[in-house]
């Protein structure tokens, strides 16, 4: 091979990538409705709760109640979990979850014994058959976590067809056929960026540490940070580091981010898993800490803020408690209770620097390196009576979940 | 100059590796300050122990795409089993041990059966991520030791060596990897196994031992670098190697080892993770987004594999 030859195929390369990498390069927007349409949109959620919907358009469509015509089957329910991946601690925690809820109604007649359970490793293909054959086996109420917003929406609405109840957990679907609980991404980023610009005094440089690119959570949160910063005139966005929700890779990332960012850091807005990362990477590159907003309750982080006695803000956002608040939706409508909506969002609790102490004490044992989630012990995200404001008519629910 | 065009190969990794380097140092101020280096060294040399073993495989004709998943197996079984008490000095050399059965098993199957390296690894990443679920249901909590942490710290140091260990390590391992290839009847066999498995055999090459023995060596190798993950995460994650995937066999590539074996060296892999880090830390450096990194750097492999990667393989220049 000559090397006429080499930089001639170099040059050919050059060419076809860069045709290529045009073409994958295209920016996501999200699509912002009119404002007559937002208007229509929130006119299905209760009046109190609009604070929390603040750009909901880069969740998912809020629209009315996609089960109006929906009949509760007679028990004893089948509860049913649809999880894109069971691998994790939050996973694990709402599958426990809805396992112990079920076992009360269980002894109650009912719901039938056991929560069928499938799991796609991140598949959407394989999670979109799986929640097909959970469809056809009989199950009354289908919990599920999709991977991507739309590729279970053909299951969903066959499973509507069918008499059987779609209800998603912090990960909202693209289509009219599911009910949608969890929490608005942008309404958390504001929030945690609003702490670190006002933590600051309104002046500093302020890292971004987000999760996974180009997935509408990710969107959701930095748009509502960057917009909460942007009131901030002295506060200055120095960049965005992607930790993926991984410890390894956000350590990673930070360690190359700082290695190449050599000014002064104040703050950090992070999504939740990787402040402790984020924290390290600070030490190692002989950093001293900065004000971070982390975003959940990861016990490595309760503990860690513990031990080094730095100021937080996080929020309540464990597997279990979400998987309260999902079930609990089930036994309204399957109780006869009609929702306004197809999106049941609340705001999730915050936690300050003494209310994450109190948790870390109700937690013993727990240390820097725990997986685990510091939920509160009744798993409750918010009362029952702001969930209830979402719904018309029904029966209540007897007997009453136990924590 | 004749003496440089055939070697262009071997020298333009390198030369890429310490002009990406000063590139980097000319355009971000301060990226030549010691910490940065030894943010460099170590995040390299995690990518190099990790690569170490694929390079080989590479090189006999294979491929081992268990990495990630070996690499999260340590992760977990090390940090779970500290955390439950167990002695660092027992469950380390039991998880490496368990990575060279595993990195055996893949051999042996891909040879003995005859079916590609590529799809049985695939199979067993499979059966190991499944294997970690049943055991953990998902519960992976853990600790690592001190001593670990500080091994792979940027700011760490090896007695009065101002590096952490987890470099003095990557070190160590090239030196016994170039001796490995150069000086070894097994690495001989290797490079004659990837050049034709056919001739390869009919010198009476005992190729169900050499993959074997490759494939446990790739497997121990990923073990380790998965007990450093373990200690540069402080946590038991069994994705913790999912990034490690394209980078190792990037970094074999982008060395100069081409995908179809026979030649090329881990040397040359050195070159690549630095020219991967450096790279990585070039478009971080310069504020290109996520996107942009992506882009920017794949476009980026495909010039450097255009300019030195196309060579015609071995057997076909006999």
């Amino acid at each position: 091979m000559t090397l006429r030859s080499m930089l001639r195929g170099a040059a050919l390369m050059v060419g076809v990538a860069g045709i290529l990498g045009f073409g994958v390069g295209a920016a996501y927007a999200a699509d912002e409705p009119t404002k007559a349409e937002q208007e229509q949109a929130l006119s299905n959620v209760p009046a109190k709760a609009r604070a929390y919907y603040d750009h909901y358009w880069y969740n998912a469509p809020v629209g009315p109640n996609p089960y109006a015509n929906w009949n509760p089957p007679a028990p004893p329910w089948q509860f049913c979990l649809n999880d894109s991946m069971l691998g994790t601690s939050w996973r694990t925690d709402l599958l426990n979850e809805l396992k112990k809820l079920n076992a009360q109604y269980h002894a109650a007649g009912l719901t039938k014994e056991d929560v069928l359970t499938t799991d796609s490793n991140n598949n959407i293909s394989v999670q979109l058959t799986q929640f097909n054959n959970l469809s056809r086996q009989g199950c009354n109420v289908i919990v599920s976590t999709p991977s991507n917003p739309t590729g279970l929406c053909a299951g969903m609405k066959d499973a509507m067809e069918h008499g059987v109840l779609s209800i998603t957990v912090q990960s909202p679907v693209n289509c009219p056929y599911a009910m949608n609980v969890g929490s608005n991404q942008y309404y958390g980023g504001r929030e945690l960026a609003d702490w670190v610009g006002k933590a600051l005094h309104g002046k500093g440089n302020v890292l971004i540490l987000s999760g996974v690119p180009g997935i509408s959570t990710t969107i959701g949160l930095e748009a509502g940070s960057k917009a909460a910063l942007a009131k901030y005139p002295g506060i200055k966005i120095v960049g965005t580091v992607y930790g993926f929700w991984n410890e390894a890779t956000s350590k990673t990332e930070m360690v190359k981010w700082l290695a190449t960012h050599p000014q002064k850091l104040d703050g950090i807005v992070s999504y939740g898993d990787m402040a402790v990362a984020a924290d390290e990477a600070l030490a190692q590159s002989g950093r001293p800490p900065v004000m971070q907003a982390d975003g959940t309750n990861e016990c490595a982080y309760i503990a860690y803020w513990h031990e080094k006695k730095l100021h937080t803000l996080a929020f309540l956002a464990g597997g279990g408690s979400n998987g309260y608040e999902a079930f609990y939706v089930a036994m309204k409508m399957l109780n006869g209770a009609k929702p306004m909506t197809n999106m049941v969002w609340f705001p999730l609790p915050a936690l300050n620097d003494a209310s994450a102490e109190k948790l870390y004490k109700a937690w013993p044992g727990i240390t820097p390196t725990s997986t685990c989630w510091a939920d509160e012990p009744d798993h409750h995200l918010v009362a029952d009576a702001y969930i209830n404001t979402f719904f018309k008519g029904g029966k209540p629910i007897e007997p009453k979940p136990k924590p | 100059m004749n003496w440089v065009r055939q070697r262009l190969d071997v020298i333009a990794p390198f030369a890429i590796a310490i002009g990406l380097f000063l590139i980097t140092a000319a355009v971000i101020p301060g990226y030549g300050n010691l910490t940065s280096i030894r943010s460099l060294l170590l995040l390299s040399s995690l990518l190099g122990i990790a690569s170490a073993g694929q390079t080989l495989t590479i090189i006999m004709g294979g491929i081992d795409l268990s990495v990630p998943a070996v690499i999260g197996l340590a992760c977990v079984a090390f940090a779970v089993a500290y955390g439950e008490g167990v002695s660092p000095w027992v469950i380390g050399p039991i998880v490496i041990v368990a990575g060279i059965v595993v990195g055996a098993v893949n051999g042996l199957i891909s040879r003995s059966l005859r079916v590609n390296s590529l799809i049985v690894t695939l199979a067993t990443a499979t059966i190991i991520y499944g294997a970690i679920w049943a055991q953990t249901k998902g519960d992976n909590r853990g600790s690592v030791p001190d001593g670990l942490t500080d091994f792979v710290s940027v700011i760490g140091w090896t007695g009065p060596i101002p590096l952490p260990g987890s470099v003095i390590l990557w070190g160590a391992l090239v030196l016994v990897f170039v001796i490995l290839e150069r000086r070894s009847v097994l690495g001989r066999w290797s490079y004659a196994s990837g050049a034709n498995p056919g001739a390869a055999e009919l010198a009476r090459i005992p190729s169900l031992v050499l993959w074997t023995v490759v494939f446990a060596i790739s497997g121990g190798l990923s073990a380790v670098a998965g007990i450093l993950l373990a200690g540069f995460s402080s946590a038991a994650n069994p994705q913790v190697g999912d990034a490690y995937l394209f980078t190792t066999l990037s970094a074999v590539v982008i060395g100069g080892t081409p995908i179809i074996g026979g030649r090329g060296s881990y040397a040359r892999t050195i070159a690549g993770c630095f020219i991967i880090t450096e790279l990585t830390m070039l478009l971080i450096g310069l504020g290109l987004d996520e996107a942009a990194q992506q882009v920017s750097l794949g476009i980026l492999i495909i010039v450097l594999v255009a300019i030195y990667g196309r060579e015609t393989h071995v057997r076909m220049q006999i």
